[in-house]
């Protein structure tokens, strides 16, 4: 008997020594231990960071993007730009917040690169096409509901689609969505309010109540 | 009847009215079809919303980026040693070129003071130091030190480029 506890407690050990418990309540831990352990050196727990918000921040990219390789490049940017600035980072914001915020700044700094490249093919081809219906996306009434809705989101302009992901899908308050997007609470419940009414109008001009209400 | 703002309606939606306001709005809503409707698709919508799903990444994601992080730590690293060795050759030109002048400096002191005890001794030290690098260019030309302090200028300049070169592969 006494040599099956030491035996058992040996395995514990081991498994202690071999950091196999270690890793498996990595994922437990909140955002702050994380960091903590990346800055002493474990580069890979970084990973655990990625996991936790990469599909968050890629459905706000790919909404305020339109585009899902720029989201990607974006998002993949943005990643590593966080873990560079991990040291700047201040634990009295909440990561989530302070990451979001970087995913933000990159996109509109992607948008507005896109946008002086439209306008000056613009300038150079003078084609009466406007180049910005293009990048609307398409309508496929084939498609599944939450296809449906992501396409109805997209339609909407980039700070409406960014406020309506990140109250919905992030459950960020007021204000941290204010930090976020560097603006003032009132201003994002404005922008919220607009874009309820906005996606109801999409909605019911493609006519798409059926399908999604 | 008046129909009510529409940010009236919002904020009863996000329950962001007082007890007070909420009252007022659930008479009116109980009189008005038309807000009620109006309220109804707003309630759809933020259902919607809620329910929506979250769009996955691709499988690669977290190994791209996890590789492009420690392609860029490397990178900060031969940036931080490429800086290190410039310092270090610019810092050992530094003392060459001091040295260079006190060298100068001390030959026309003691030019000029032959009687000095201390000027000989001197005298004597930088002939040695003189003979050494003449030893060593394998010349007995008095310009020996200065194209020493000239090679090593050429040698440094070529290192910095072989380092950029070898940084930028």
């Amino acid at each position: 008997m006494k040599f099956l506890i030491f035996a058992a407690k040996f395995h514990v050990l081991c498994n202690f020594s071999s950091g196999v418990l270690v890793k498996k309540n990595m994922k437990h831990l909140s955002d702050s231990e994380i960091i903590d352990s990346v800055l002493l050196g474990n580069a890979n727990d970084y990973s655990l960071l990625i996991a936790r918000y990469k599909n968050k921040a890629f459905s706000l990219l790919k909404r305020m993007l339109k585009n899902e390789m720029d989201a990607e490049e974006v998002l993949q940017d943005s990643f590593v730009k966080a873990y560079f600035g991990l040291k700047s980072f201040k634990k009295e914001a909440k990561f989530s917040t302070w990451f979001y915020r970087i995913v933000y700044n990159s996109a509109v700094t992607k948008l507005s690169s896109k946008r002086r490249k439209i306008e000056q093919e613009m300038l150079s081809v003078d084609d009466e096409e406007n180049p910005l219906h293009l990048a609307m996306p398409e309508w496929e009434f084939n498609k599944e509901k939450h296809e449906l809705l992501h396409a109805a989101i997209r339609e909407l302009p980039e700070n409406y689609s960014a406020v309506v992901t990140l109250f919905y899908l992030e459950d960020m308050t007021g204000e941290e969505i204010a930090e976020v997007m560097n603006t003032s609470v009132g201003n994002v419940k404005v922008v919220l309010y607009r874009s309820r009414l906005a996606l109801k109008e999409i909605i019911s001009k493609k006519d798409l109540k059926k399908e999604l209400v | 009847m008046k129909h009510l703002p529409l940010n009236e309606l919002n904020k009863y939606l996000d329950n962001e009215l007082s007890r007070e306001d909420v009252l007022t709005v659930e008479e009116h809503l109980e009189h008005c079809p038309e807000c009620a409707a109006e309220l109804k698709e707003l309630q759809s919508v933020t259902a919607m919303l809620k329910n929506q799903s979250v769009d996955v990444v691709p499988d690669r994601f977290d190994s791209l980026v996890m590789s492009r992080i420690v392609k860029e730590i490397k990178s900060q690293k031969s940036y931080k040693r490429f800086l290190a060795s410039i310092f270090t050759v610019f810092g050992l030109s530094f003392v060459g070129l001091v040295w260079m002048i006190v060298y100068q400096a001390t030959r026309q002191v003691i030019e000029s003071n032959t009687n000095s005890l201390i000027l000989k001794w001197i005298q004597s030290g930088v002939g040695e130091a003189q003979q050494l690098v003449n030893a060593l260019v394998a010349s007995k030309h008095y310009h020996s030190f200065e194209a020493s302090m000239m090679l090593f200028f050429v040698l440094t300049i070529y290192f910095i480029y072989e380092k950029f070169r070898t940084i930028r592969n």
